[in-house]
């Protein structure tokens, strides 16, 4: 007899006690007990352990890309990170949604921690991790030097910022929440649309205090969206 | 321990989904009856509170159906739910633990304890999306049960069951029921003909029968069918 | 603390003890009601104490087992090619010295780590861990022997 057979038998043997007095009990004595409290953190460190791993790594691949430019001076780099930029913004929003894609968050809206904040705990934690990648980037892209640092954070959060403002407006229509692969199109609209500017315009330089104007002004936006599309509700009927 | 839904109505643009609806649900079963399309859905949706309604009222024990209060002792099986692709039967319901409220010790133990309540103990490390159509309901179920609730909402819970699941649920939901307010959707009679304490018959929004149905009054099935003519 | 956690713990330990279903779950809970009126901070211990003691109590109020249980005790269980009544299983037990007893639910049933039972037990952990393996020696031995 192997020693998992042996537990199993006195396991067995002593069987589980009834479900249903358990449940009474358990609900007279929790009553008493204090009652649990739900916040924005507890959710957060719930949704922590469940963005897959390469959610995290698409942002760490963003910090690691200025490294190597300056170990192989391979200067178009830059423009490499700037142009994935709303591919990455469109991957984050794709891994928060991934509860309304699989037809989860109906289900989630209904638990203690989370009326509406499910969603929202996963975009904060993807956000706040590509925001902190994109800032270490420009650091290193522009190796400390503050004039340059501002002008490399800039080109890297405009087009990030354009992408999610518009995958929010997507995601509150029931065609978006419904095909969150479509985000991946939003990312390439806005990557054909850099490109079109940075040809029309290459020879126009506005100054950073304008473009900073301009970023300050979408982030903004963003904020506001993406509160809107973490209050939607859900409008399908039958 | 009492459900209140005052003139409750939703509306989606001209089409009225639920329609000035009230009613006051105690401890027991209730068998909630209706054809696809008579607002069955929409009306559970606001008892769990995640669907506002257009006018009216909703309240248990005086608490409002979006407060914290209430989702935690609220249990909700919706008509279809999803899951990620890389879950486990366990990996599923431990996550709705956590979302719950549950320390991983406690879940784990509840996990085991629902598994083994509703018959997937043994295919518990198995992928979801191996699961048959009846096992992902029981998972379903379990899912609602996690938290011990008070209020168990349950949007056609026997779809996808075989019979010999059907028997075994209807035993589980009665059991649940001496302790809880248990409301089930269905359009099939049989599912609460014999374990509902109180049926309420919805058609285009509206409440066109309640009461609590006796053997005397003939059949159930006869009756709703000529309702719904 | 979480009664959702230690719930069935106590109850199979109880359940060990006095062999009744319906009376290992009153006990249980009554276990429950008196932890929480001493508000203490390690559950673990204390509730296998709090079990221990009522149980002591109940002792002299025990009956020998009723026909409803002895029937129970032929339902079996098969575990790939041995098949292990309900039956062997308690005889094997009423075999064990009652603290070895304690000691192997504790262990293989409950899944306590080894320094926890000594704490339980009152006892040194080697002192533990050479009795539980003697324990268990004479478990598999009884139960082999029982069913070859």
């Amino acid at each position: 007899m192997k020693d998992r057979e042996l537990k199993d038998a006195l396991k067995a043997y002593a069987g589980t006690p009834d479900p249903f007095r358990k449940d009474a009990f358990i609900r007279s004595v929790a009553e008493k007990e204090k009652r649990k409290r739900a916040t924005i953190p507890a959710q957060i460190f719930v949704q922590a352990r469940y963005i897959r791993v390469y959610a995290w790594l698409t942002a760490v691949v963003i910090v690691l890309l200025p490294l190597f430019e300056a170990s192989v001076k391979f200067a178009p780099l830059f423009k490499v990170a700037a142009d994935v930029m709303p591919f990455l913004a469109g991957l984050g929003v794709i891994e928060a949604m991934r509860a309304e894609a699989h037809n989860m968050a109906e289900l989630e809206q209904t638990t203690l921690l989370s009326a509406k904040s499910a969603f929202f705990a996963r975009m904060i934690l993807i956000g706040a991790a590509q925001f902190a990648a994109i800032l270490a980037a420009a650091a290193l892209f522009s190796k400390g030097e503050a004039g340059s640092m501002l002008t490399a954070g800039i080109n890297l959060i405009l087009p990030h910022c354009v992408t999610n403002i518009l995958c929010f407006v997507l995601e509150r229509t029931k065609f978006g929440r419904e095909n969150v692969w479509s985000c991946f199109a939003v990312a390439a609209g806005v990557f054909l649309l850099k490109l079109i500017v940075e040809t029309t315009a290459a020879s126009f330089t506005p100054d950073n205090s304008l473009l900073l104007l301009l970023t300050a002004v979408l982030i903004v936006i963003e904020i506001v969206e993406f509160k809107k599309t973490v209050n939607t509700e859900e409008l399908s009927w039958n | 321990m009492e459900l209140i839904a005052d003139r409750l109505t939703k509306q989606y643009g001209s089409k009225i989904a639920v329609d000035r609806m009230s009613f006051e649900l105690k401890k027991g079963v209730i068998g909630l009856l209706g054809a696809n399309g008579a607002g069955k859905t929409t009306l559970m949706r606001m008892m769990c509170g995640i669907l506002s309604p257009t006018s009216g009222e909703l309240s248990y024990n005086g608490l409002s159906v979006t407060s914290e209060e209430y989702r935690n002792v609220l249990g909700y099986l919706p008509q279809d739910f999803g899951y990620y692709p890389e879950f486990t039967g366990k990996d599923f319901l431990m996550y709705f633990c956590a979302l719950k409220g549950l320390d991983k010790k406690a879940a784990k133990a509840r996990c085991a304890e629902l598994l083994d309540l509703v018959g997937l103990k043994d295919v518990a490390g198995v992928k979801v999306k191996k699961y048959s159509g009846g096992m992902k309901q029981r998972l379903g179920i379990a899912q609602a049960l996690i938290n011990r609730p008070e209020v168990l909402i349950l949007d056609e819970p026997t779809a996808g069951l075989d019979p010999k699941e059907r028997v075994r649920f209807r035993n589980l939901i009665e059991e649940l029921g001496k302790e809880s307010i248990v409301v089930l959707s269905t359009h099939i009679v049989s599912d609460v003909e014999h374990i509902a304490d109180r049926i309420i018959m919805m058609k285009s929004g509206q409440i066109i029968w309640q009461g609590s149905w006796k053997e005397s009054d003939g059949s159930l099935e006869d009756f709703y069918l000529k309702e719904f003519e | 603390m979480d009664i959702e956690q230690y719930y069935d713990k106590i109850y199979r330990y109880i359940f060990y003890k006095v062999n009744n279903r319906a009376l290992a779950e009153d006990l249980t809970q009554e276990t429950f009601l008196k932890f929480l009126k001493s508000e203490c901070e390690e559950p673990e211990r204390f509730l296998y104490t709090i079990a221990r003691n009522l149980c002591i109590d109940e002792y002299r109020r025990i009956k020998p087992m009723t026909v409803e249980d002895e029937e129970a005790l032929n339902v079996s269980y098969e575990f790939e090619d041995d098949l292990v009544t309900r039956q062997a299983i308690h005889e094997a037990l009423e075999r064990l010295e009652p603290e070895d007893r304690e000691m192997v639910v504790l262990r293989f049933v409950n899944d306590e780590p080894i320094a926890e039972i000594a704490r339980i037990c009152k006892m040194s952990r080697f002192a533990v861990y050479r009795r539980l393996k003697e324990a268990k020696a004479k478990l598999k031995e009884l139960l082999e022997r029982g069913n070859g």
